[in-house]
């Protein structure tokens, strides 16, 4: 992707995106939460550390920084040059990357930030994702969906009239997507990862449920307008899981100061109740995901699950305590917000897709 | 028994006493295997317990912001070897301690009382360690038997008809709510007699029922199932080695890791030591640590490296609970089963299996 050159803000650069936006078409704005509130100077740890350490070229356009990188085909062995330009708000911590690099690309290249501690994909759960699309439908009542996909984990069981028990993933084209959509999700469990959609004389962009707006035609403002939307309901989000925390608190004594622990946790609400069996189900799955729980505690009846958890990929610890509506999670080590949200994620990819996070009352 | 002896003794045995031998072996194989995975179970559900009692008396916990008792320590009375008191609660203002002992279930109500009672006496006979435990000069010491909600009829029958100084917790894990029995109508009497708190506050609130949500301050207690405690500490162990670039440990690593422990707040250094001790020991007999210096005579000067499989923390914390399991159970079963041998054949008039080669007079 070029740009002409300059030195950009954030808002100067969408501005130009939008002015020349018939030179955008298939522009992707693709999103990452992270810890960070500035780029650092490529030491360890910075966030242009982290882009050093996984091959990319940072070059300065004013707020704007080009990360540039190559992919190499698997097969061919050829070379192909991807860029992103990206901006990094430090009030929200969002990195923000406009390319047109395919989803391939992506995956091979910027996604693989994903991987270090404090980044993760801006990744919208099945209830803000059903949020965003029935709004902009409410918005549009002649918006269409010509292309969405759609999933269904076996475990996971959302409510489906037909066969609750089978796995299945739905690919589907046609002038009817809105309605089929909503059909598919009634007759068949399944919930939307990707939905295109097309708002005659506004806008034509599509959303999958890691941020990713993919903008078509129209007015790529409109878009702008949707993913700032998407945005502030994945804050909502972080801002419970990142008050979340173990705090030490010194207590006076006459001779002393004792330790005395704080714990503020987050609390995943579910949908349907969790029952034995499915709990059973559930610590497999989050193995799967590599999260390792050990020292589980699980009882019938009335359901409790006990146990820590290891998050493999990020490298912290926290503990679990769960009953039949509602677990709550309590930070141990090293927990930050994208170990949190993977295990959200895990939670609802896993067992109930409409599970919310919430701070505790 | 050591599983040299067992197989020497086997030696000695002709084909068809072998064949019994190993049948015994194989049923007590078996029995042994379920023996501890219930003891690991009823130590986990005794954790959570403690949890469910403790967790209101962290610093911004419904007792702890409102009474100012908070969790000071874990088993307060371990330096005396008394293990029957799982975790003592301070108020720094009002100088009064509360010893809180937890039984998750109750065969004989007499037994755990009486347990408690001699817990209660051994305190009060070192009044002197619990004022060092707390740093300060304690005035009043509370104690408090906690149990889930359906023991708790027959513990009040006991504590009454004994007249005993113990007040009632009862944890009703289905509701979320702990609370205070009350067990005489003459509030003044049962606090003089022991039975409810000085603080009229705290026992208000626990008579109404304080809700405890699930957050989970005691990952173990020092005195909790072996299998339990590594399962625990292996993970940060394996963490802190692969930061530090290491294959080998020493105690102190474990002893650096147990001082971050939020679970062993305000345990003494001596005590640390001494569980570090426990771990390191309690890992290498089922091989689950590996003694690298062997001529070391010193504790804290041996160098260790951990023996389970390598791979994801799961797998660790898999084969930890494999590893321990086997060795005990193989152990144990035996024992056992040359017991039952030998039983059986003096039973038929042989003689025992340890007295082959002795002279018959």
């Amino acid at each position: 992707m070029e740009v002409p050159p300059g030195d950009y803000t954030q808002a100067s650069f969408r501005e130009m995106l939008v002015k020349s936006q018939e030179r955008f078409v298939d522009l992707r704005e693709v999103s990452f939460l992270t810890k960070f509130v500035e780029w650092g100077d490529g030491e360890p740890y910075t966030l242009s550390g982290f882009l050093k350490a996984h091959n990319f070229e940072v070059t300065r356009h004013g707020q704007i920084r080009e990360l540039s990188t190559i992919y190499t085909l698997p097969d061919e062995g050829g070379e192909i040059p991807v860029n992103y330009f990206a901006y990094l708000n430090p009030e929200n911590r969002i990195l923000t990357c406009f390319t047109k690099a395919s989803r391939k690309e992506r995956q091979k290249t910027i996604n693989s930030l994903v991987g270090e501690i404090g980044i993760y994909y801006l990744w919208i759960n099945p209830i803000a994702f059903d949020e965003i699309k029935s709004n902009i439908l409410s918005e549009y009542q002649y918006a269409k969906i010509p292309h969405f996909f759609a999933d269904r984990k076996q475990t996971s069981r959302p409510s489906a009239s037909f066969r609750p028990e089978v796995k299945r993933s739905i690919s589907y084209w046609g002038e009817d997507g809105r309605e089929s959509l909503e059909e598919l999700r009634h007759y068949y469990g399944v919930l939307p990862r990707y939905v295109d959609f097309r708002i005659p004389g506004v806008v034509g962009f599509s959303l999958d449920h890691l941020g990713v707006f993919h903008y078509k035609n129209g007015s790529l403002k409109e878009m702008f307008n949707y993913s700032r939307e998407a945005a502030e309901l994945v804050l909502e989000v972080r801002r419970i899981l990142e008050q979340s925390k173990l705090e030490i608190v010194d207590v006076e004594t006459a001779r002393k100061h004792l330790k005395v622990q704080n714990i503020v946790p987050w609390e995943i609400h579910f949908k349907r109740e969790l029952d034995i069996s499915d709990a059973e189900l559930l610590l497999d799955q989050l193995e799967q995901k590599n999260f390792a729980v050990y020292n589980q505690a699980l009882t019938q009846g009335s359901i409790y699950l006990d146990a820590t958890v290891f998050d493999e990929r990020k490298h912290s610890v926290f503990s679990i305590s769960s009953n039949q509506h509602r677990m709550i999670v309590s930070p141990r080590y090293n927990t930050t917000f994208d170990s949190f949200l993977r295990f959200f994620e895990a939670i609802t990819d896993s067992f109930d897709p409409e599970a919310s996070c919430r701070a505790p009352a | 028994m050591q599983r040299a002896n067992f197989k020497t003794h086997e030696k000695n045995l002709t084909e068809p006493e072998k064949r019994k031998l190993n049948e015994i072996f194989e049923e007590e194989l078996r029995a042994q295997k379920d023996i501890i995975n219930a003891e690991i179970s009823r130590d986990r559900e005794h954790l959570r317990l403690v949890n469910f009692a403790a967790a209101p008396f962290l610093f911004r916990g419904t007792l702890g912001a409102a009474t100012r008792y908070f969790l000071v320590r874990v088993e307060p009375l371990l330096k005396l070897g008394v293990k029957n008191c799982d975790v003592a609660v301070y108020n720094g203002e009002s100088k009064v301690l509360i010893l809180v002992e937890c039984k998750s279930s109750i065969a004989k109500p007499s037994d755990e009382v009486d347990h408690t009672i001699l817990a209660a006496k051994e305190a009060i006979a070192h009044k002197k360690d619990l004022d060092d435990m707390v740093g300060d000069t304690i005035g009043l010491t509370e104690f408090v038997l906690c149990t889930n909600a359906a023991y708790v009829a027959r513990v009040r029958e006991y504590v009454t008809d004994k007249d005993l100084p113990v007040c009632l917790w009862s944890a009703d894990q289905a509701t979320g709510k702990l609370l205070i029995e009350k067990q005489g109508r003459n509030t003044q009497n049962e606090i003089a007699k022991g039975r409810l708190h000085h603080d009229s506050k705290l026992t208000g609130l626990l008579i109404e029922g304080v809700a405890s949500i699930g957050v989970r301050p005691i990952l173990f207690l020092p005195s909790a199932h072996p299998c339990t405690i590594l399962e625990e500490t292996l993970p940060l162990l394996q963490l802190a080695l692969e930061k530090a670039g290491q294959t080998r440990f020493q105690m102190s690593d474990i002893h650096t890791l147990l001082k971050g422990e939020a679970s062993l707040f305000n345990v003494t250094d001596g005590e640390l030591w001494s569980i570090c001790e426990h771990i390191v020991k309690q890992g290498l007999e089922p091989q689950i640590f590996r003694d690298c210096s062997l001529s070391t005579t010193n504790w804290k000067d041996k160098e260790f490296e951990v023996a389970v499989k390598k791979g994801s923390v799961r797998t660790m914390t898999k084969d930890v609970r494999a590893k321990y399991t086997e060795f005990h159970s193989v152990k144990n079963s035996q024992e056992k089963s040359l017991e039952k041998f030998d039983a059986s054949r003096e039973k038929e008039g042989i003689k025992r299996l340890e007295d082959f080669g002795k002279s018959s007079n």
